[in-house]
C-alpha cells in the first residue's frame, strides 16, 4: 500500500474508530455504569483515544503489495498493539479498575476491531457486486 | 442513437460513418473504441512474427524488466513497457490493477474482495489476479460505475 492511500485509510478509519469508541463507551456503561455522566472534556480524550487508535495503522505500509501472509501477519501485530495502546489509555482515562473490567475492555475492543474490519469487508463486497454487475450489463450488449 | 447497418458489395472499401450533432467526448471514446478494437500487436515468439487483437489480450504483467502480454492460453513477450501500453489503451476498457499489471476488464469473469484489503478477479480463463485497493477506483470510473 502506498503512503499516500495509507494516509487517507488513515483518515477515514480515524473517524469510523471515533464513532465506534463512543459505541464501545455505550456498550460497557450498560454493563458496569449506567448512571455515569460525561462532561465535555470526555469528546477531547476519546478524539485522542482514538487518534491513538488509528496511528497504529502505520503498521500496514510497506513500499511493495503485500502477499496474503504478511497482511495477515501485519493484521494480528496490528491488533496486538492497538489492544496494547488503548489498554494503556484506557487505564490512564479511568475507564476500568478490575483485572475482570480489564478483560471485559479488551473484549470491546476485539468487538469493535472485528465490526470496523466486517463494515469494510461489507463495503467492498458491495463495490465488487456493483462491478460485477456492471460488467455482466457491458457484456451483453 | 440510431444503427445502421449496410451490405455492400465485395469490390468495395468497408467503412463506419459516424452521423452525429457534434463531436463530443461519448463520440470521441466511440472512435478511439474503434480504433483500438481493430488495432493489433506485432509479438516475436521464436522466429515467428504474430500479431496480436488488443482485444485478445487478457492483462499486461511486467516481471523483472521484462513485459508481457497474456491472453486466452498463451504468454507474448513484448518490448513494450507497462506505460506504453497505458498510453496506448487510453479510453478502452484497459485498467491498471497494479503497479505491474493492466487488465482487460472485458475479459473479467467476477471480482471479489479478499480479507487483505485487496481485491481478487478471476478472468475468464480461470487465472486469479489481484486488483490493489487504489486503482479499484480507476476500474469503477472506466466501467462507469
Amino acid at each position: 500500500m502506498e503512503f499516500r492511500d495509507l494516509l487517507k485509510r488513515m483518515v477515514n478509519s480515524y473517524f469510523v474508530i471515533y464513532g465506534c469508541c463512543f459505541l464501545g463507551t455505550w456498550i460497557y456503561c450498560i454493563i458496569f455504569d449506567p448512571d455515569s455522566v460525561f462532561n465535555l472534556g470526555y469528546f477531547k480524550d476519546m478524539a485522542v483515544f482514538a487518534l491513538l487508535g488509528d496511528l497504529p495503522g502505520v503498521l500496514f505500509y510497506s513500499s511493495k503489495a503485500l502477499s496474503g501472509k504478511q497482511w495477515n501477519i501485519r493484521l494480528i501485530l496490528h491488533f496486538l498493539v492497538l489492544e496494547a495502546v488503548l489498554l494503556v489509555m484506557g487505564r490512564y482515562l479511568n475507564m476500568y479498575h478490575t483485572v475482570f473490567q480489564g478483560i471485559v475492555f479488551a473484549g470491546i475492543i476485539l468487538l469493535v476491531y472485528v465490526v470496523v474490519r466486517g463494515v469494510c469487508f461489507a463495503w467492498d463486497f458491495e463495490t465488487a457486486r456493483n462491478i460485477n454487475d456492471k460488467l455482466q450489463k457491458m457484456k451483453e450488449k | 442513437m440510431k444503427v445502421s447497418v449496410k451490405e455492400i458489395p465485395e469490390n468495395e472499401e468497408e467503412e463506419i460513418l459516424i452521423k452525429c450533432h457534434e463531436i463530443d467526448e461519448e463520440i470521441l471514446a466511440l472512435l478511439h473504441r474503434l480504433k483500438l478494437s481493430s488495432e493489433r500487436l506485432a509479438v516475436t515468439v521464436g522466429d515467428e512474427i504474430h500479431r496480436i487483437a488488443l482485444q485478445d489480450i487478457f492483462y499486461f504483467e511486467t516481471v523483472d524488466n521484462k513485459s508481457f502480454f497474456y491472453c486466452a492460453s498463451r504468454v507474448y513477450e513484448t518490448k513494450l513497457k507497462l506505460y506504453e501500453f497505458e498510453e496506448m489503451t487510453q479510453g478502452s476498457r484497459f485498467f491498471r490493477a497494479s503497479k505491474s499489471t493492466i487488465i482487460n476488464a472485458m475479459k473479467i469473469s467476477y471480482i471479489k474482495p479478499s480479507l487483505s484489503g485487496r481485491f481478487e478477479v478471476c478472468m475468464e480463463n480461470g487465472e486469479k489476479l489481484t486488483v490493489s485497493r487504489q486503482y479499484v477506483s480507476d476500474l469503477k470510473r472506466k466501467i462507469g460505475v
